[in-house]
């Protein structure tokens, strides 16, 4: 886990428990989910190593707004909160989702909010602002959300694959094939000229419309178009193409 | 009012850097206030009553360990060099004579490596050595009289490892109580003590600071904000301990 080295965060960690959870079983299931979290945390980085993951104690750092850990992937984060689990299996009350409600409106930045249960295999369920209203609406549902439970990995390997699909961003190295590269230069050349081609060849009813069109300066504008695009691609900021572009515009008219 | 946090009955076994700690804590802490010629004895009576004080809370009256492990503990710095070769022998033999040791099963941390599954950065090249391990199965095999079992240890690694072998499958079917073995950083165990009125809380104070002093100034932190760090840790440890000891003087009936 991406946190001050060592031993003494842990053992502030097992300090603030020991004040903060109900009893000593509660201390002890938090203080070892917490360290099946870190263990977990540290293969979940190694499987993903084209994603820059951190993991951060949340509520330390911002306080009542956050969760237990934030776990920020690239430039998207997901928030995990443990929930006691005094018989161990996932129990949660009705009640309780409001504090997740708040959790989710406070970070919207957040794509997903994970609740982790402190059962050993840290059984875990992501939950949205969807899914919280339709179980505030409809009661009955909260025993069928708590049957959707599975292993933290499972929940957290899904939501990384589901913002990787999202992108349409495959991680993995594509394969090189022997299709000649497409020239971007030469494609934008020849749909201008059919754009101007069109626009020559149109019947106009006003004979000065006529005769605009047909001493339009085509060649002359294609190259500076085409000027225009090789500067883009060298990175020129859009501002100082856009007066090229404007400049281009009234020259066209006159 | 019951004394809110851990419980604190349970078998425990205590690692070689728990010693040190408390060793070298008397040494820069409390050392220069003896006098020069009754300093070492003064070093066994304090260690040999710190560790009374946590051993009355154990249902066999022992503090466990491993024979590799408590031969680890090998007293260092300037108030230890003072010592003739055969002097600080008798204070090593006294520190490890207070603990109950086994011999190493060696041929199950060799197949706890061998687990399917095991976290390689933990039990692979580089991670919680044999002897640590010895500990951890030490705890397994105590859990069997199924009392909870407490291992004491400031290593990182160790507490890892004990937390995963606890919930590994194959582990439970070998030792179906596992789950009643416990790894706790010392620190945690000393200070839920304290709450039980068994250790004063200047005293807590101080080995808690001084335990945070020596943290920062064994680490090269590179890259991050050591003096925020400090800063911050310091000021939670005080946060906590504040509640520790309204806790403390609720339980007794006073207040703070």
């Amino acid at each position: 886990m991406t946190d001050l080295p060592g031993s003494m965060s842990d053992f502030l960690s097992e300090f603030t428990h020991s004040l903060t959870q109900p009893n000593g079983d509660a201390v002890l299931r938090r203080i070892n989910a917490e360290r099946l979290l870190r263990l977990l945390a540290d293969e979940f980085v190694e499987a993903h190593q084209a994603a820059r993951i951190r993991i951060l104690p949340d509520n330390r750092l911002v306080g009542e707004a956050g969760a237990d850990f934030l776990m920020q992937i690239d430039d998207y984060d997901i928030r995990l909160q443990f929930v006691d689990a005094p018989r161990g299996v996932p129990e949660f009350e009705l009640n309780q989702l409001p504090a997740v409600q708040n959790l989710l409106e406070d970070n919207p930045s957040t794509v997903a909010l994970v609740l982790v249960w402190t059962t050993d295999d840290l059984k875990a369920l992501e939950l949205s602002m969807t899914r919280i209203r339709y179980v505030l609406g409809n009661p009955d549902r909260i025993d069928s959300l708590l049957q959707q439970t599975r292993p933290l990995p499972d929940v957290l390997r899904d939501l990384v694959n589901r913002q990787v699909k999202l992108w349409e961003i495959g991680l993995e190295e594509k394969p090189h094939t022997s299709v000649q590269s497409t020239d971007m230069r030469q494609m934008f050349e020849r749909a201008i000229a059919e754009a101007i081609d069109a626009e020559r060849q149109r019947s106009y009813r006003h004979t000065e419309r006529k005769m605009a069109a047909q001493n339009f300066p085509a060649d002359e504008e294609k190259r500076l178009m085409l000027f225009v695009l090789s500067e883009a691609l060298n990175g020129v900021p859009s501002a100082d193409l856009e007066n090229r572009l404007t400049r281009l515009t009234r020259r066209g008219a006159k | 009012m019951p004394v809110q946090g851990l419980s604190l009955e349970a078998h425990l076994i205590v690692d070689n850097n728990v010693l040190s700690m408390l060793s070298q804590y008397f040494c820069d802490r409390l050392a220069s206030k003896c006098p020069a010629g009754e300093r070492f004895a003064t070093f066994k009576e304090w260690m040999g009553r710190q560790l009374d004080v946590i051993r009355q809370f154990t249902p066999d009256a022992k503090l466990h360990s491993t024979t590799c492990v408590a031969n680890e503990f090998a007293p260092a710095g300037a108030f230890f060099a003072q010592l003739k070769p055969h002097e600080l022998e008798g204070v090593k033999g006294h520190v490890r004579s207070l603990l109950h040791q086994t011999a190493a099963n060696s041929t199950r941390i060799a197949a706890i490596r061998g687990l399917p599954g095991v976290p390689k950065k933990l039990f692979g090249p580089g991670g919680v050595s044999d002897n640590d391990l010895s500990l951890a199965v030490r705890g397994l095999e105590l859990a069997t009289a199924g009392q909870p079992v407490y291992i004491l240890t400031n290593d990182q690694g160790l507490l890892d490892s004990v937390t995963w072998l606890r919930t590994n499958t194959s582990i439970r079917a070998q030792y179906p109580q596992a789950g009643l073995t416990q790894g706790l950083h010392s620190l945690t165990y000393f200070e839920g003590v304290h709450r039980n009125c068994k250790i004063q809380t200047p005293h807590m104070r101080d080995l808690l600071h001084y335990a945070l002093a020596q943290h920062y100034g064994r680490l090269e932190l590179r890259g991050t904000q050591k003096g925020e760090s400090i800063m911050y840790q310091l000021l939670q440890i005080n946060e906590n301990l504040m509640q520790s000891i309204e806790i403390k003087l609720a339980a007794k009936g006073a207040t703070p």
